[in-house]
């Protein structure tokens, strides 16, 4: 049994300032990999650090299989940890940093001898053994102290924005190393991570963190259909969705939402007051001026291929459209705008979303 | 052939041709040396037979055949006069008989000359006649210097830097190049120094030489006339005197100036005439001019190391655009570092090295080559060793120390405010002049300075406050370098406090702790102004020893020898740690 609970965890650096973390209970059941998404100072990391025991909780629990090691010391927890990076023992080589975990709990050097190859040969190690971390690459380095973490089976495995510092390749790579690892041996998992994309490549069940809270917890499919908020919402996509504050008027024909110089019929009933719309840049289109819900002037565009990102200025923000193809737009130019409203979010006055 | 190897060929040729060119000035100066000295000597010699052959007072000088064969069983016979001479009375040779008979082709072409002339291995120079142009006789002087001290060094350090320029050719921009060009160039400075100093001696030997011999002859030519004032005096011996001057004397103490003079070169030499009559003889100008020729053979024998850089330079790439102007500017940021470092520490250096060679005396300064006696002096003085011993224990407070600091840097950087930093980095910041003064007289009153051993003592603790200080920053410093997520991981892998510092605090740190280490023991084997300060119980420390040497007994050289062995004591000592313990500190950094 090696399930991971937090509870109420707490963590503040002085009582002037905002808590790093506020309140935070998340459960993590046994050889499940969750993956706690957030922005960058969001608290995170605190919460990883938390769980390893490399720092204490100001007030909560953290409780591993049935027992609560909120004070025991990092080595008494048995959790391995990946560092975001340069966190291999520079001194030593690929050999001996995988044997380092071993040896200083005193393990027999046949049996280190025996796990280090076994693990090196999984995780295509073998012929980097008796190299130093600076001759490898940070794909390479990553790779080891992932092998580094997993050489002694520990109870649970914390992974620190592990494939934050490489390249395109070498993430797909090690992303792809670690979701097989943990098919093959599930091991209690609590990734983290700000990047949308290695959240959803891993996890079967996101936590999203924002300002030291818990937003929302779920599969990525049920976060990204259905953010709870509007700080879940931006945080959703790349870019995230457009959040725009607006007024909603019931009418006979329907209600309808004025946001700035846009005028959007929303399928809502009865809903009368401040309300916050969401929409992906994907549902956004463009048409000439005067034919759509509302004009605004193109600023600026940025090609990427596949499809264009056309940032919108409404007067009153700005929109951002994902348009198919190149576009033939100056900035400056107006432009009409039309929403998807099937695919619309709704959000009430206070950021929550509207079932 | 291609065309490194055209580059290896020539650099092959650079070294040895520089190795020869050295050698060659160096003979060339000996040669030039011996002739100069044996002209003379004929001539002065040449001057007194003709002065001292002839009745007094009759003017001009008839020569008086009875007279002249005394004078020359005198001459051969006179103490403190030792040249290689023989004397012809016409054709015949007066001092050996059996030398054979001078020809008369060589009387001839002398007839009319006043300066002396070299022929086939000698220095001839006529005895004129009473008739202007006749010559009555000759007087041959081979040369014959006191042998040279530092011949077979020349001949050892040639062969060797030849081949190790041979050697450094052939590495020409391959691996081990760099390791070869620092051999041979060591190799062309022992060599190029050994050369200049044989170029030096050979040429002042040859002066000092010929005015001690000289001041002979007229002495004795000068007690035949005992009334002569020294105006005069100098106007008759003028000729004895060949290519130099004699004038009256004017010095102050010409007692102590004639001491002096046959180890001091340039100055003039005083020759007493009876009576309180003082001649000085002085050498012409440009014999110390022609002494600077020493630096014809050193930098000769520096040349080969000039030219094989430039030439693995030249053989570099040379699809490189640019590489002139980036080299030149790579130069000119470095000359004036360069030229700080050449003049306050290479020039020095090789002050030190010349010094610890040669005979030298604080009152009479430098002397003749000795090669490595004043290293064998300097070691053979129970003195030595026991400030030597000394010094090793003081220098045994360093490891110590650095364990200290290290300890302390460790606890630094634990403490919860900055202060202790502080105050850990202050005490460097006392002169150790003062330093030593102030706990000197603080403590004085305790007996701590009472005698030498006590003294000693102390001197450690208080070297000890005072490198803590300098290496307790060096530390945090050095900590603060290795990632804080090296800890982390190690504490997460279980490891205890003490196994993290033995396995990851360490080794990481190992490249500070071995400089800091090495750093500390070169300063404490250096240590001087504690122990100087401490008065008159100091502990010998080497450094101390060194001071009094050179400066309370005045043996320079002595000096400069035991600072030569301890520099090469310490490098040994040096090369020692990295063999054994800096091989991860190379990997690392």
């Amino acid at each position: 049994m090696s399930a991971v609970a937090l509870r109420g965890v707490t963590k503040t650096l002085d009582s002037a300032s905002a808590p790093i973390l506020d309140q935070v209970s998340l459960e993590i059941a046994d050889g499940e990999f969750l993956t706690l998404l957030g922005p960058s100072g969001g608290g995170k990391t605190t919460l990883l650090r938390c769980v390893a025991g490399l720092e204490q909780p100001t007030a909560g629990d953290v409780v591993i299989g049935d027992q609560v090691v909120t004070r025991s010391p990092p080595a008494a927890r048995d959790v391995a940890m990946v560092f975001q990076a340069q966190a291999l023992y520079p001194h030593l080589t690929v050999r001996g940093n995988l044997a380092f975990p071993l040896e200083v709990r005193g393990a027999g050097r046949a049996l280190i001898s025996r796990k280090v190859l076994a693990l090196a040969e999984n995780l295509g190690l073998e012929r980097m053994l008796d190299r130093r971390p600076a001759s490898l690459s940070g794909g390479e380095q990553q790779r080891v102290a992932l092998a580094r973490a997993l050489v002694r089976d520990p109870k649970v495995l914390l992974l620190d924005e592990p494939l934050a510092h490489l390249d395109p390749v070498s993430r797909a790579d090690l992303a792809a190393a670690i979701a097989r690892w943990h098919t093959e041996r599930p091991v209690t998992t609590l990734h983290v991570t700000q990047d949308l994309t290695e959240a959803f490549t891993l996890a079967r069940r996101v936590a999203v963190l924002d300002g030291g809270r818990i937003r929302q917890t779920g599969t990525p499919r049920d976060v990204y259909l259905a953010p709870a908020d509007t700080q879940v919402a931006r945080m959703m996509g790349r870019p995230g969705m457009n959040v725009l504050g607006g007024t909603a008027h019931h009418l006979k024909a329907g209600t309808e939402v004025q946001c700035g110089p846009l005028l959007i019929p929303v399928p809502l009933r009865e809903y009368e007051g401040q309300i916050t719309i969401g929409v992906r840049p994907e549902n956004v289109s463009i048409g000439p001026p005067g034919r759509g819900m509302g004009d605004a002037t193109a600023r600026l565009i940025e090609p990427s291929g596949p499809d264009t990102l056309l940032h919108l200025d409404t007067g009153e923000g700005v929109i951002v459209a994902r348009i198919p193809g190149f576009l033939d737009v100056t900035p400056g130019t107006p432009v009409g705008v039309t929403f998807d409203v099937t695919q619309l979010h709704f959000f009430d006055s206070s950021g929550k979303r509207l079932s | 052939m291609t065309r490194i190897t055209l580059f290896r060929w020539a650099a092959g040729c650079a070294a040895v041709l520089s190795v020869a060119s050295a050698y060659l000035a160096t003979a060339g100066s000996r040669r030039l040396a011996e002739r100069r000295y044996a002209e003379r000597t004929a001539a002065s010699a040449a001057a007194y037979l003709a002065r001292v052959s002839t009745p007094k007072g009759v003017q001009p000088v008839p020569l008086d055949p009875a007279a002249f064969l005394r004078r020359v069983r005198v001459l051969a016979t006179l103490p403190d006069w030792s040249p290689d001479v023989e004397v012809y009375f016409g054709t015949a040779p007066l001092v050996h008989a059996t030398e054979p008979s001078l020809p008369l082709s060589t009387i001839a072409s002398l007839a009319g000359q006043d300066s002396p002339e070299w022929f086939s291995g000698g220095a001839y120079a006529p005895i004129p006649g009473p008739t202007p142009g006749r010559v009555v006789g000759v007087v041959r002087v081979r040369p014959h210097l006191p042998g040279d001290a530092t011949a077979p060094w020349l001949l050892g350090l040639l062969g060797l830097t030849a081949l190790l320029g041979a050697v450094a050719a052939t590495q020409l921009r391959r691996r081990r190049w760099a390791r070869w060009l620092g051999a041979y160039a060591l190799s062309a400075l022992a060599f190029g120094g050994v050369a200049a100093s044989a170029a030096h001696a050979a040429l002042r030997t040859s002066t000092i030489q010929w005015l001690q011999e000289t001041a002979v002859l007229i002495e004795d030519a000068g007690s035949r006339l005992q009334h002569t004032p020294t105006s005069a005096l100098a106007e008759t011996f003028k000729a004895m005197a060949a290519d130099g001057t004699l004038t009256p004397d004017t010095s102050s103490d010409p007692v102590l100036e004639r001491a002096l003079a046959g180890t001091r070169p340039g100055s003039p030499l005083p020759i007493w005439l009876g009576g309180g009559r003082w001649l000085s003889l002085q050498p012409p100008p440009e014999d110390w001019v022609v002494t600077a020729r020493h630096a014809v053979a050193g930098t000769a024998a520096l040349a080969g190391t000039i030219l094989l850089i430039a030439l693995s330079w030249g053989a570099g790439d040379r699809a490189h655009p640019g590489r002139i102007e980036e080299t030149l500017s790579a130069w000119m940021f470095l000359a004036p570092a360069g030229a700080h470092l050449a003049a306050l520490t290479i020039a020095p250096l090789g002050v030190l090295l010349w010094v610890a060679m040669h005979h030298w005396d604080l009152t009479t300064g430098g002397g003749a080559f000795v090669g490595l006696a004043n290293v064998a002096d300097v070691l053979s003085h129970a003195d030595t060793w026991s400030a030597l011993g000394r010094t090793a224990l003081f220098a045994l407070h360093a490891p110590v120390v650095t364990a200290i600091a290290l300890f302390l840097a460790l606890m630094a950087r634990r403490a919860p405010t900055p202060l202790v930093r502080v105050l850990l980095v202050v005490p460097p910041f006392a002169s150790v002049a003062a330093a030593g003064l102030i706990w000197k007289n603080g403590l004085a009153a305790w007996g701590l300075f009472s005698d030498p051993w006590s003294a000693l003592w102390t001197l450690v603790v208080i070297a000890a406050v005072l490198q803590i200080g300098y290496q307790v920053p060096a530390f945090l410093a050095g900590l603060d370098r290795i990632p804080g997520v090296l800890w982390d991981a190690a504490v997460l892998d279980g490891a205890s406090a003490w196994t993290r510092f033995r396995r990851i605090t360490e080794p990481l740190l190992r490249p500070v702790t071995f400089s800091i280490l090495l750093t500390g023991i070169v300063v404490a084997v250096q240590g001087f102004t504690l122990a100087f300060v401490t008065g008159p119980n100091a502990p010998d420390l080497a450094a101390l020893h060194l001071y009094q040497l050179g400066w309370r007994q005045g043996r320079l050289d002595l000096a400069a020898a035991l600072a030569v062995l301890l520099a090469v004591g310490l490098a040994v000592f040096a090369a020692l740690q990295v063999r054994i313990w800096g091989r991860g500190v190379i990997d690392e950094t």
